[in-house]
């Protein structure tokens, strides 16, 4: 309440001082509300669907190569945990064209269960942003994004890929706009027998297919100048076998349903902007014990209703104030818990002000409640100034939470229902530079994250979770990109260091599976039609045990890859290409005791029409 | 499980027999181990599920020397396996039960060189109980009893009993069965060794969590209390309460006419005789971490308490070992998910 307070007072010291600066607002008139426009003081990373189509199909690939972001891999395209800014898997919010879509039984989503196909782009934001983005957005969001654009005409565009271990990529998409209707239709199907061999060893991944399907429908009207109506929907439904070690080994697999829709009405008129919106999601898993037994399963399925309403107020060129109210139920029911059910209401302020013609900050505050846990009061405040010369400095303070799953609340003979939400209280500051062909980053950040929720060995083999521990993440992000061109080479080269220092504040431990290091970097060539790129992750070394013992740590690696592609723009519009991954064929492992796999290849052909 | 002195007798008389033990014994009179791993504490360890961090520790009989990693450091480094759920031995073999391997690992019990890999009708084994000639496997995937003949282990009989199946009791004319597992069920099935007929069934009045068998009696522990049974007559005998103040004991063993049980961090000692479970502790570990994160394995063996500390699966076990008067005497540091030990003679 203390803060709420303080921050009451900071907007209003803020609009008597400075209400009558000049803008770095867009403009006089209202935009549409977005989130690239309501994060000051953070960063944001921004993936183009012409880049995602460059990784493979699910979410992982891209984000490990184009963020600071690392991923628990547990073996090719299975189950993969991010860890952003040091923190875990469920203080990473998901957010698909703006709702959140972290799995309500988990609270984290699976990076190899979300298809990166079919967003006009995705985008990544560093830091807090839980009273904007909702639970979980500790580390940092990840926004799927679909840009209905208007006047644009039709395009098909194709796309195959065939690779090593008999993996299919196949995606197909079209979309259509006119002034008034513009429309997006696609899907893609993945499959791969995934059975890589292991090094130093006769054995090879056993039991590791895995296959999905992705399709999506998106559609928006302009009704006048003033109304919009758009439609989003999606699904995907994807199976994967968990691979074995041992041929003695009992063969399960596992099945995921998601479903995912919206609607929205968008009213924009002046000085005043109003938002409506309505989700429904649905996720379901299936679990096969032993695929010999195939009525031997567990089954969840976990529904969502989300409703949002907004109202924006722009009273002058420098001012920007918005209200909004957000309501959530989910239910879930299924073979562990087999009823279960939560309703969170939110109130939601935010405000934007230019206070000279460089400096701008914004301020929110969100209240929510709930009827099985507390809640706390969230904010963020981020301000950024304008230097000369394209130089910029930035920061953000925020309060953030992960609230307690369905299974940490419900779980059949472990659930607690005394837990409360995990808050982590985080302060982020940046230095940017921008010039013509250059790019610079530097940002340093520390985030303290309070009653952690761990699941401990209970009595009889069960497992039950707990608030326990307290932890701190503290780290630097850099960022660096240079463009030219060169005779008649384009060249692009860039690159993303993270140094991370995650540390249980308890037992002086760093945490497990947070590496140290992690660097990215990218050189992309461009010589009359031809294209060929490369890339490279270096992941540092990383404890697999809670007393950081040596014996357990995994070393770090480096995994590279290239391509080589020819682009045809006559007639038709086609390109076609290889990709080598994990070119120096490095024995590398992500979790321990899964293996990934060594060098391999892939042909790709693409066509626009 | 044996007193020291009579395993002692036993041991001698079993290396007067084995041919394969190279036993040149001196006059000195003390027993000379028959492998490396011989006449010292085996610590079973279960390692994270999903991973091949089974292992199993070998502690001399006065502590002094501890080694972890046996099983690879005797099978050119070959990794053990996924969750060793439970090991037993007989005269000369020790049989080692991986949960998540879907395998029993049969191997030399003083060398701990691998003889043989069972995995014919396993699946998700559970416990292990076995005489001269034959292994009985408990099989949670198939609710069934498998029975091998150690010839050749090949399998002489599936035991469907469709009914949870967990730890197995081994007497000469029965082998009792636990229909519980994790802490629900109330039933102990008797199978007929001779014939493999499965009897009547023995009913609790709440959830069983372990059994254990001494000299002719049945022990169950339960949620209310301590259970006696006559092995031969299935008759039960009688049933020691818990003082009030118990809530979630689950481990437990009889040794030596007393009964050993955990609840927290606690150790508690009563007599096989004593009219109720008394609420006095006879040591407090002190292990840290909810009550639940500790006390996973716990065994009182050669006049020892051994109570393993599991650190929540995150990082290696610690062992605590006290006397049976509650004194502490070491603690060591094993594999992960430390769940059982045993003394090997």
């Amino acid at each position: 309440m203390r803060q709420f307070l303080f921050l009451i007072l900071l907007l209003f010291l803020g609009h008597t001082v400075h209400a009558q600066k000049r803008e770095l607002l867009d403009s006089v008139v209202l935009k549409a509300s977005n989130i690239r426009t309501q994060s000051i003081g953070q960063n944001i990373v921004e993936i183009k669907s012409s880049e995602i189509k460059k990784y493979r199909p699910q979410l992982t690939d891209v984000l490990n190569f184009e963020t600071p972001i690392f991923f628990k891999e547990n073996g090719l395209g299975m189950v993969s945990s991010p860890s952003f800014r040091g923190t875990t898997a469920q203080q990473t919010a998901v957010l698909w064209n703006g709702i959140n879509v972290n799995s309500t039984f988990l609270g984290q989503v699976d990076f190899n269960t979300v298809s990166a196909h079919g967003y006009s782009d995705i985008l990544v934001r560093s830091g807090g942003g839980s009273a904007q983005l909702g639970s979980g957005a500790i580390g940092g969001s990840i926004l799927l994004q679909n840009q209905l654009d208007f006047e644009k005409g039709h395009q098909l565009s194709l796309n195959s890929s065939l690779g090593s271990f008999a993996t299919l990529n196949q995606s197909l998409d079209y979309q259509w706009s006119n002034q008034k209707i513009s429309a997006q239709v696609g899907g893609n199907y993945v499959q791969s027998e995934n059975d890589y061999p292991f090094f130093n060893s006769n054995a090879k991944n056993e039991n590791a297919a895995f296959d999905h399907l992705n399709l999506y429908l998106n559609a928006s009207v302009k009704l006048n100048n003033f109304h919009k109506l758009t439609l989003y929907a999606t699904a995907f439904n994807g199976e994967r076998h968990f691979p074995i070690l041992e041929s003695t080994q009992i063969r399960t697999k596992y099945q995921d349903e998601n479903y995912k829709s919206q609607i929205a009405w968008e009213y924009i008129n002046g000085k005043w902007s109003a938002e409506a919106r309505s989700a429904y999601l649905q996720e379901k898993y299936t679990y096969f014990q032993n695929i010999e037994r195939p009525n031997l399963k567990d089954y969840g399925t976990a529904k969502s209703l989300v409703s949002i309403l907004q109202t924006g107020f722009k009273p002058n060129k420098n001012l920007y104030t918005e209200v909004r109210l957000n309501l959530r139920k989910d239910w879930a029911k299924g073979t562990a818990i087999t009823t279960a059910s939560r309703q969170i209401s939110k109130a939601h302020l935010f405000l934007k002000q230019n206070l000279t013609k460089n400096w701008i900050y914004q301020a929110q505050v969100s209240m929510q409640h709930t009827k099985d846990f507390d809640m706390p009061v969230l904010y963020q405040i981020g301000s950024q100034y304008q230097l000369k010369r394209n130089h910029s400095i930035k920061a953000s303070f925020s309060k953030n939470y992960r609230i307690p799953t369905f299974n940490d609340l419900f779980w059949p003979g472990s659930g607690n229902l005394n837990l409360k939400p995990e808050t982590s209280k985080q302060f982020e500051a940046s230095y940017g530079f921008k010039r013509e062909k250059w790019q610079f980053g530097l940002t340093g950040y520390n985030i303290k994250i309070s009653d952690m929720i761990r699941w401990l060995p209970a009595e009889a083999g069960v497992w039950k979770p707990l608030n326990t521990n307290k932890v701190r993440t503290r780290g630097l992000e850099g960022n660096a990109a240079y463009n030219t061109t060169f005779k008649k080479f384009q060249v692009q080269v860039n690159g993303i260091y993270a140094f991370t220092e995650a540390t249980n504040l308890e037992t002086g431990n760093t945490l497990i599976y947070v590496p140290k290091h992690k660097l990215t970097a990218k050189l992309d060539l461009i010589y009359k039609n031809w294209n060929f790129i490369a890339q490279t992750i270096y992941t540092g070394k990383v404890y697999t045990q809670t007393n950081n013992s040596q014996e357990t740590a995994l070393k770090a690696y480096p995994v590279a890859q290239a391509s080589l592609s020819y682009n045809s723009s006559n007639t038709l519009n086609w390109e076609l290409g290889a990709r080598v991954r994990n070119l120096s064929n490095e024995n590398y492992f992500v979790v321990n005791y899964k293996p990934m796999p060594g060098r391999n290849f892939e042909i790709f052909f693409n066509l626009i029409l | 499980m044996k007193h020291f002195f009579k395993s002692w007798i036993l041991l001698v008389a079993v290396s007067l027999t084995i041919i394969s033990c190279n036993n040149d014994d001196d006059n000195s009179g003390l027993p000379t181990p028959q492998g490396k791993y011989d006449l010292g504490y085996i610590i079973s360890n279960e390692g994270n599920f999903g991973s091949p961090t089974a292992s199993l520790s070998f502690l001399s009989a006065d502590f002094s020397t501890l080694e972890n990693g046996i099983y690879a450091n005797a099978n050119n480094g070959n990794p053990l396996g996924d969750v060793l759920n439970h090991f037993t031995t007989n005269e000369d073999l020790a049989f080692l039960v991986l949960n998540n391997s879907n395998k029993i690992e049969v191997v030399n019990r003083f060398t701990f060189e691998k003889v043989a890999t069972i995995s014919e009708e396993i699946e998700l084994p559970r416990f292990a109980a076995a005489d001269d000639n034959v292994l009985y496997i408990s099989n949670s995937g198939s609710q069934s009893i498998t029975v091998y003949s150690l010839t050749d282990f090949s399998l002489l009989r599936k035991i469907e009993l469709n009914k949870s199946v967990e730890q197995l009791e081994l007497t000469d004319n029965y082998l009792f069965v636990q229909n519980a597992s994790f802490g629900t069920g109330k039933e102990i099935t008797p199978i007929k060794i001779s014939d493999f007929s499965v009897e009547q069934a023995i009913s609790l009045p709440d959830n069983i969590k372990a059994i254990e068998e001494e000299d002719d009696i049945l022990y169950v522990l339960h949620q209310s209390g301590v259970s006696k049974f006559n092995t031969n007559s299935m008759q039960k005998i009688n049933t020691i309460p818990f003082a009030d103040g118990f809530t979630g004991v689950s481990k437990f063993d009889v040794e030596d006419n007393f009964i050993y049980f955990t609840q927290g961090s606690s150790i508690y000692k009563n007599s096989t005789n004593a009219n109720i479970m008394t609420a006095t502790a006879l040591v407090d570990t002190n292990a840290d971490g909810a009550s639940w994160g500790v006390g996973y394995g716990f065994a009182v063996e050669e006049d020892h308490i051994f109570y393993t500390d599991v650190n929540g699966f995150t990082e290696n076990s610690d062992v605590m070992i006290y006397n049976l008067e509650g004194e502490f005497i070491q603690s060591v540091t094993v594999g992960i998910g430390a769940n059982g030990v045993e003394f090997n003679d």
